[in-house]
C-alpha cells in the first residue's frame, strides 16, 4: 500500500465489496482515497493513498465552514477535504479540492488498510474527542494503526505533570493545522502542525508575529502598531554565547521569570513541533535561544527547551529550528550546544523521546560526527576505548552511542572479541560531512554557570 | 552450542551485548584483510530503538533517509536524500518598513536582562482595526476635553480586558462581566488619570463583549478548561501544576526534630571553640607582651649595669662559674662512663674468650616490660649521693621508691608506688633491715628491679650501646 499509484499501473483490485466509485458526495470523513501530491496540477499526476480527515466548504477557510457527513450530499458548494497521506508525515497533510482526488477508483472504507486488522470497529482512541457534537468533531477518523502499547491518557498527563515536554499521544482535533499561515521577521511560512493559539486566531488567514517577543496578531495594523511600543531586540534573557563569525548569539530565558515570552515561543514551535505538549505551563523549563545578529536585532533561528531539573536525565526537552533557518546547520549547532551544557554540568545527557523524524536525522549525525572524531584521535594514539570513556568524553548517552555505533556498522566481531571497526567509506562519509559543517560551538566562547534551584523554586514541577 | 569462548580463529561469533565498560579495540578497514571472514557470520543484532515513535519511524521519507545514510556509509557514494517539508517560504517585501525603527549594535559585554518583558513591550493591548474607527468617530462628535488618545484608549481597554479576564477566567458569560463603577475603582496608581475617562470608553467594550459572545477583545490563550467537559479541549494550554504536598508523618517529624538537635549542638561545640580560640590568642598576647617586657627589662638593666661597672651576675647573665662547675662535672661523668664502657668491654672480651657463643648474641639486653617504662623514680634528698657514686646493686636498693599514675575506670586517677614498704622498713630499724631486704629480694623479678631503679644516665643503658647486636641496628 505503500507504492505511488501512476495510471500506468494496472487497476488496483477492491479490497472490500462495499468500495464504490468517488463522486463528491460519497466522500466522507475517515474514507480512504487516492489524491495528487503534486499541488500545481502540471505534468503527470502522482496519486498516493490518503485518508480524509475532515471536510469543509470552500474558499471560505473558517473552521466554522466544516460540514457533517449528513450535510456533504448538498451539491450547491464546493467542499475541501483535509487529508493525510498514508505513510506520510503529518506536516505533508493538506486541504485539497475535489479535482485533485482520483476519481476512476474506489472509495474504501477506513477499514481497508490491510495493517487495520481491528475489523470494522474502529480501535478506541486513547483520547476522547473533547467536541463531541460540535461540527469539528472527527471522532469518526480511525487512528491509523497503534499496535505500540499506549498509555492512558491518565498515565500521561501523571507523567507530563512531573518531567517532560513531549507527549505520544493525541487528540483527534490537533491532527488538523489550525493556521493558515504565519508572518515573522521577514518570512511568512505555512505552520505544520496545530497549534493552541486562541481559537479566534484558526480564522484568520495570516499571524503576524513580533520578531522579538514573539506576541502574535490577527492584522498587520496591530503588529505595525505594537512594533512601535515594543523595545525588545533580544530574547528577554542572558546572552551566554556570543560569536562573531558567523554573527550568533544563545540567549537563556528562564520558563519561570519570562512567562510571557515563553508561552509565546512554545506557541510558536508547536506549529513546527508535532509531539510538543503545551498541557502543563512553562516554569520548569530553561529555553536555550539561538539567534543571528544583524543592524536590526537579534533574530530567533531556533531554540531548545530544558528541563531544570530532569529526573530521567534528559539534557534537551524540545528542539527546534524555524523552517525558514532549516538545512544549515543550525539544527546540529543546537544539539552541539546542549552536549556543550552537559560537558560543564558535568552530566551525561540524552534528547527526551520521541523524536521527530528530522530530530533523529540532526541527532544521528551528531552524534556520529563527534564518535567518529573522538575515535580517530584515539587511533592515532593507539589507544582502546569502551563505551563508557566515549561517554564521559561526549557526554552522550551510552544508548546513543550504541545505536550510533551500530547505524555506522562499527561494532564487528574479530577474532572473538567485539572490535570498533570504522571502514574506508564510513571514514570518507564523515570528511565529506565536516567539509559541510559551516557554523560550530566553540567552547571557549560560552560563559555559562549551570543555574542552580532550591528545591522549593523546582516545586511547581511536581 | 559448543562454542569455546577462549578459541582465537573461530569464525562464528555470537553478537552479544556489549559492556559498556570493557575497552574495545579500534581497527580500521586498512588495517584488517580477513575482516571479511569474521563479519559473513555475524548475526545481526538487535536494533537498538530510535526514539522515534513506532508509527513515525516506519513513514516513507524517514526511511528512505535513513537507507540513503546507510548507502553512504557502506559505499562511500554521496547519497542524501532530505525529507519534504511543506515549501511556503517567502521574503517578506515589507519587512524593511515594517522593522524600519529597529536599530542594533552589539554590546561590548554580554546582554543580560532579567526585567519582565512587559516593560520593554509597551501596553500589552493593541488597538485593533474596529478599536481606531471607533475612536476617530467618538472624536468627531465629541467636545475637546473629552477627546481620546490612542494610548489612553490603549490602557483603558486593556485595563478593562485584564479585570474582565480575571473574572470571567476562560468562561464566555456576558451576565458576569463587571459594571462600571467596579471597572473604574480599578483605575489606581499610574492609570489614575484615565478613570475619568473610562465611561466614553465602557459601552463600547461592552458592545464588542457582547458580540463575542463574553469572548476577549484580544483573543487570550486558554489556560484552564472552562468546564469539565472540555478538560481534554486542545486549545486550553499552560495549565498550573498543581503542586504536591509533602507527606508529614510523625517519621519525618522525628528525624527533622533529630537533625535540629544535632545542628543545634553543633554550633554549640564550634561557638565553645571559638572562645576557646580567643581566650588562648589573647592570653598569647599577654604572654608576648610579657615576654617583650621582660626583654626590654633585662635589656635595660644590662645599659644600666654596663654604665654603672656593675657584675655581669646582676645584668642578668648566667654566671659562669657554676656553668663551669656543671661542665666539669659533666666532663668527669663522661670520664667515668668511658672508663666503665671500657671495663665492661674488657670484661665482655674476657668472658667471650673463655665461652663460645652459641646464641645470636649473648649480652642481649633484656627488653624493658611496657608498663615499668611509665614508673618514673623518685629519690629522696639523702639518697642523691649514693645513687650516682656507689656501685649498682638492685638487691642493696630497695628503698627507692618509684611512681606511676594512670587513669582507671571512671577517669579516677590512680597512683601505683614502688619500693615504699622497704624505705619505710630501713627507717624504722636497722635490726630489721636484713628481714625487709629478704622479704623484698624476691618480691619482684631481679630485672625489674634493676629496670625501675635505672635510668639514661646509668652504666646499664651504657652497657647496652656497646652491645654488637645493638649497634648494628642502630
Amino acid at each position: 500500500m505503500s507504492e505511488l499509484y501512476s495510471p500506468a499501473t494496472p487497476p488496483y483490485t477492491l479490497p472490500t465489496p462495499t468500495s464504490t466509485f468517488i463522486t463528491s458526495n460519497n466522500i466522507y470523513v475517515g474514507c480512504q482515497l487516492y489524491v495528487d501530491i503534486k499541488k500545481d496540477g502540471q505534468g503527470e499526476r502522482e496519486y498516493r493513498k490518503a485518508q480524509v480527515l475532515t471536510i469543509r466548504e470552500a474558499n471560505r477557510s473558517s473552521r466554522n465552514n466544516i460540514v457533517s457527513n449528513d450535510e456533504n450530499n448538498n451539491d450547491d458548494f464546493q467542499c475541501e477535504y483535509y487529508v493525510h497521506y498514508l505513510e506520510y508525515n503529518k506536516r505533508l497533510d493538506e486541504w485539497v479540492t475535489i479535482d485533485r482526488i482520483d476519481c476512476s477508483r474506489q472509495i474504501e472504507p477506513p477499514n481497508a488498510t490491510p495493517s487495520v486488522s481491528n475489523g470494522a470497529t474502529p480501535p478506541p482512541c486513547t483520547m476522547a474527542s473533547p467536541y463531541l457534537g460540535s461540527p469539528l468533531s472527527i471522532g469518526s477518523v480511525t487512528p491509523s494503526p497503534s499496535p505500540a502499547p499506549h498509555l492512558t491518557r491518565e498515565q500521561e498527563l501523571e507523567k507530563l505533570r512531573h518531567h517532560g515536554a513531549m507527549t505520544n499521544s493525541q487528540s483527534n482535533i490537533v491532527k488538523v493545522k489550525n493556521i493558515e499561515k504565519i508572518q515573522i521577521g521577514r518570512y511568512i511560512v505555512s505552520p505544520w502542525y496545530f497549534s493552541p493559539y486562541p481559537e479566534e486566531f484558526c480564522d484568520e488567514p495570516m499571524i503576524y508575529i513580533c520578531e522579538y517577543c514573539l506576541s502574535y496578531f490577527a492584522k498587520e495594523r496591530q503588529l505595525r502598531r505594537h512594533l512601535k511600543k515594543c523595545k525588545l531586540l533580544h530574547p528577554p534573557g542572558n546572552e551566554i554565547y556570543r560569536d562573531y563569525d558567523p554573527n550568533i548569539s544563545f540567549f537563556e530565558v528562564d520558563g519561570h521569570h519570562q512567562k510571557t515570552y515563553c508561552r509565546n515561543l512554545c506557541l510558536l514551535s508547536k506549529l513546527f513541533l508535532d509531539h510538543k505538549t503545551l498541557y502543563y505551563d512553562v516554569d520548569p523549563f530553561l529555553f536555550y535561544i539561538l539567534c543571528v545578529r544583524d543592524k536590526k536585532g537579534c533574530h530567533i533561528v531556533g531554540h531548545f527547551s530544558k528541563e531544570k531539573d530532569s529526573q530521567e536525565g534528559h539534557n534537551l526537552a524540545c528542539i527546534l529550528t524555524l523552517p525558514q533557518y532549516q538545512r544549515q546547520g543550525y539544527g546540529r549547532l543546537l544539539i552541539s550546544f546542549s552536549y556543550e551544557l552537559s560537558k560543564v554540568e558535568g552530566k551525561i545527557g540524552t534528547p527526551e523521546k520521541p523524536l521527530s523524524d528530522l530530530g533523529l536525522l540532526s541527532y544521528r549525525s551528531y552524534w556520529s560526527e563527534t564518535i567518529i572524531d573522538l575515535l580517530l584521535e584515539m587511533h592515532s594514539n593507539k589507544e582502546e576505548i569502551s563505551i563508557h570513556d566515549i561517554s564521559e568524553t561526549t557526554k552522550i548517552d551510552p544508548k546513543d552511542i550504541l545505536q550510533t555505533l551500530q547505524s555506522l556498522g562499527a561494532l564487528k566481531p574479530y577474532r572473538a572479541q567485539q572490535i570498533i571497526f570504522l571502514s574506508d567509506s564510513v571514514l570518507a562519509a564523515h570528511k565529506r560531512a565536516k567539509k559541510k559543517n559551516l557554523v560550530s560551538i566553540d567552547e571557549a566562547l560560552l560563559h555559562w554557570t549551570p543555574p542552580r534551584f532550591t528545591q522549593s523554586q523546582l516545586k511547581y514541577a511536581y | 552450542m559448543q562454542q569455546q569462548p577462549t578459541f582465537p580463529n573461530r569464525k562464528s561469533f555470537r553478537s552479544r551485548k556489549i559492556d559498556n565498560k570493557k575497552p574495545l579495540k579500534l581497527y580500521w578497514e586498512r588495517e584488517l584483510d580477513d575482516i571479511d571472514d569474521y563479519s559473513t557470520q555475524i548475526r545481526s543484532a538487535p536494533p537498538i530503538e530510535t526514539g522515534v515513535e513506532k508509527e513515525e519511524e516506519e513513514e516513507v521519507h524517514l526511511q528512505e533517509a535513513l537507507t540513503a545514510k546507510e548507502e553512504a556509509f557502506k559505499t562511500g557514494k554521496k547519497v542524501e536524500k532530505s525529507i519534504p517539508v511543506p515549501e511556503a517560504i517567502t521574503d517578506l517585501a515589507e519587512y524593511e518598513d515594517l522593522y524600519k525603527e529597529k536599530n542594533w549594535e552589539d554590546p561590548k559585554a554580554f546582554v543580560k536582562f532579567s526585567e519582565d518583558i512587559e516593560s520593554s513591550t509597551g501596553c500589552p493591548y493593541t488597538l485593533t482595526d474596529d478599536d481606531l474607527d471607533w475612536i476617530e468617530s467618538y472624536n468627531n462628535k465629541i467636545a475637546e476635553k473629552d477627546k481620546l488618545e490612542e494610548d489612553e484608549l490603549e490602557w483603558i481597554l486593556y485595563q478593562l480586558e485584564l479585570i474582565a479576564n480575571r473574572r470571567l477566567r476562560c468562561k464566555k458569560d456576558i451576565r458576569i462581566l463587571p459594571n462600571l463603577q467596579d471597572m473604574e475603582r480599578t483605575f489606581t496608581d499610574s492609570i489614575a488619570s484615565l478613570r475619568r475617562k473610562v465611561r466614553f470608553v465602557y459601552p463600547y467594550w461592552k458592545e464588542c463583549r457582547v458580540k463575542r459572545n463574553g469572548g476577549a477583545m484580544a483573543p487570550i490563550v486558554m489556560t484552564e478548561p472552562a468546564n469539565s467537559q472540555e478538560e481534554d479541549n486542545p486549545y486550553v494550554c499552560f495549565r498550573r501544576r498543581e503542586l504536591k504536598p509533602i507527606r508529614k508523618t510523625r517519621r519525618t517529624d522525628a528525624k527533622s526534630l533529630e537533625k535540629c538537635d544535632q545542628l543545634h549542638l553543633n554550633l554549640c561545640k564550634a561557638t565553645n571553640v571559638l572562645q576557646n580560640c580567643q581566650k588562648f590568642e589573647k592570653r598569647k598576647f599577654a604572654f608576648i607582651t610579657n615576654e617583650r617586657d621582660k626583654f626590654a627589662t633585662k635589656a635595660t638593666v644590662k645599659e644600666m649595669g654596663r654604665d654603672l661597672g656593675v657584675d655581669d651576675q646582676i645584668a642578668g647573665k648566667p654566671p659562669k662559674k657554676k656553668q663551669r662547675k656543671l661542665s666539669q662535672a659533666s666532663s668527669s661523668e663522661k670520664v667515668r662512663k668511658t672508663q666503665q664502657q671500657s671495663a665492661a668491654q674488657s670484661q665482655i672480651q674476657e668472658t667471650r674468650s673463655y665461652w663460645v657463643d652459641a646464641t645470636d648474641d649473648i649480652f642481649e639486653p633484656y627488653k624493658k616490660q611496657q608498663p615499668i617504662e611509665y614508673y618514673s623514680v623518685f629519690y629522696p634528698s639523702d639518697e642523691e649521693s649514693v645513687s650516682s657514686d656507689e656501685e649498682f646493686i638492685p638487691s642493696e636498693l630497695p628503698r627507692r621508691i618509684a611512681f606511676r599514675t594512670r587513669i582507671g575506670r571512671g577517669g579516677r586517677i590512680l597512683t601505683d608506688r614502688r619500693g615504699f614498704g622497704s624505705h619505710h622498713n630501713n627507717h624504722s630499724s636497722k635490726d630489721n633491715s636484713k628481714t625487709g631486704k629478704s622479704r623484698y629480694k624476691f618480691k619482684y623479678d631481679d630485672f625489674d628491679e634493676s629496670e625501675i631503679f635505672s635510668d639514661e644516665d646509668t652504666n646499664y643503658s651504657d652497657m647496652m650501646q656497646i652491645d654488637d647486636n645493638d649497634y648494628k641496628e642502630r
